[in-house]
């Protein structure tokens, strides 16, 4: 995989995120909003060889979390291992399901987003839930609960719709980003 | 090979996860590597911002002013306003110099200068979370003169957050919902009548974490659904006294304490639903002029 070109592309979706997404938040449906890091996540760990696919998802995790967003507490301190840790976790969860996908279809893309998304989601509670706890860890993420982990399912649900479109822009530049597919398959 | 990568992508899990669960005292660094990797980003964000601003600006209930006698009919109120204002400074002012003057104390040192205005551009948010921070521009002409614990306002009515930091590279907001701004008081002022700020009812306001308030207040208050609330804490800047809160969403009996009632207080807008705010802070000396 090209790592310039994943920089770029890490830095335009997280640039989407953290401006742009906001448009298609549901401000009804308890603030339900996708994430196109969530996309470029999904759609490197089905291309790239497994090594390069979890520094890939650390990377863009720290990306995400230096973000300004839930994780960002008093202070301008940013926890860093909601999604530092969780698209690692995501993206090696799709590694052994990609074996028995069809990488280059868009709905293979939507399907994986919405794990990313939730399995994302699964470790920000565990380390809010950690944090609070914690004695020394100060509590400063918000305690969640179950409510928390439905919001999580609908933003994976809702990141999954948006991957349709998204997936398919990333599929056209196959070529730019020269994954070694042996590679990846072998091993992965 | 493959098991040396293996061994260092661990190794890197398992740093991660530590600085996961660092205190809080220990990640003080974290603003500044924000700051470092927010600089290729800032610039495409704030684009992305203004593009969502401008294809989904923000609604709130407010009068639409469309016709010119609408224009004349709010400008002969706002003119009116500034002479109770105004009015109201003086009276306030000739009190002050009594009350200095009976208790012997010196006059004023310093004069009261007005409140610094400063419009800037939001261009990071993550809008799946009521409390979650934002990352503000910071304008050229505003240097210096932007200080952590300003107020961030909309519209010149709403108080929706405060400045938490300031780098030379961008500001970071919290919104008031945000638990580790703390605890605010209120006056509870009813909706569609004339406010009567002396027999108005205080709250104090403590954030639940969901993007609201809770306060209590005694039962025998008269308050319904509806009606605002508007900040009266002298912890924050003189300036924005008075600016709204929010609306109460909720009145709930409270078994453990029979005698009062739990309000739920929510914001009328959201911190990251609005592609600009006004950063308030105190007149300073060598302040720009609103």
């Amino acid at each position: 995989m090209r790592w310039l070109v994943f920089v770029i592309a890490a830095v335009i979706v997280v640039a989407l995120d953290s401006g742009f997404s906001s448009i298609f938040t549901l401000r009804a449906a308890g603030f339900l909003t996708p994430s196109f890091a969530a996309c470029l996540l999904a759609f490197v760990a089905l291309m790239a060889p497994p090594a390069t696919v979890i520094w890939a998802a650390w990377f863009l995790g720290l990306l995400v979390d230096l973000s300004p967003g839930l994780g960002e507490a008093g202070g301008s301190l940013h926890v860093i291992g909601p999604h530092a840790l969780g698209f690692p976790l995501g993206a090696w969860i799709v590694l052994n399901f990609r074996l028995w996908m069809f990488r280059r279809r868009v709905l293979t893309i939507a399907m994986l987003t919405f794990l990313c998304v939730l399995v994302a989601g699964l470790v920000q509670t565990a380390i809010g839930i950690l944090r609070f706890w914690l004695p020394w860890a100060g509590g400063e993420l918000v305690p969640f609960g179950a409510g928390e982990m439905v919001h999580e399912a609908g933003n994976a649900a809702y990141s999954a719709l948006l991957a349709i479109p998204v997936g398919w822009i990333l599929l056209q530049t196959l070529p730019l980003w020269r994954f070694d597919y042996g590679t990846s398959r072998r091993s992965g | 090979m493959r098991i040396r990568s293996r061994h260092v992508i661990s190794l890197l899990m398992a740093l991660t996860l530590l600085l996961a669960v660092l205190p809080t005292r220990w990640l003080a660094w974290t603003g500044d590597a924000a700051d470092i990797v927010r600089i290729p980003i800032m610039p495409l964000a704030g684009i992305g911002s203004r593009v969502a601003g401008a294809m989904r600006p923000v609604h709130l209930n407010r009068i639409q002013s469309g016709t010119g006698d609408d224009i004349l009919h709010v400008e002969g109120q706002r003119d009116r306003l500034e002479r109770l204002l105004l009015q109201e400074q003086l009276r306030s002012a000739e009190l002050e110099s009594q009350l200095r003057h009976i208790q012997g104390l010196p006059p004023r040192s310093r004069s009261s200068q007005p409140p610094l205005l400063i419009e800037s551009e939001v261009t990071g948010r993550r809008p799946d979370h009521p409390v979650s921070g934002v990352e503000l521009h910071v304008p050229a002409d505003a240097t210096g003169h932007v200080q952590v614990g300003d107020a961030v306002t909309w519209d010149g009515r709403w108080l929706i957050g405060r400045i938490t930091r300031v780098s030379d590279l961008r500001i970071s907001a919290l919104p008031i919902t945000h638990p580790d701004i703390g605890p605010m008081l209120g006056l509870l002022l009813p909706e569609g009548q004339e406010a009567d700020v002396e027999s108005a009812p205080m709250v104090l306001l403590r954030q639940n974490g969901r993007g609201q308030f809770i306060g209590e207040i005694d039962r025998r208050t008269l308050t319904r659904v509806g009606d605002r609330v508007v900040l009266a804490d002298r912890g924050w800047p003189d300036s924005v006294q008075a600016f709204r809160i929010g609306r109460v969403a909720a009145i709930e009996d409270m078994d453990e304490a029979p005698l009062r009632k739990r309000l739920l207080v929510e914001p009328e807008t959201q911190l990251f639903e609005l592609p600009w705010v006004v950063v308030v802070g105190p007149g300073r000396s060598d302040g720009v002029a609103p």
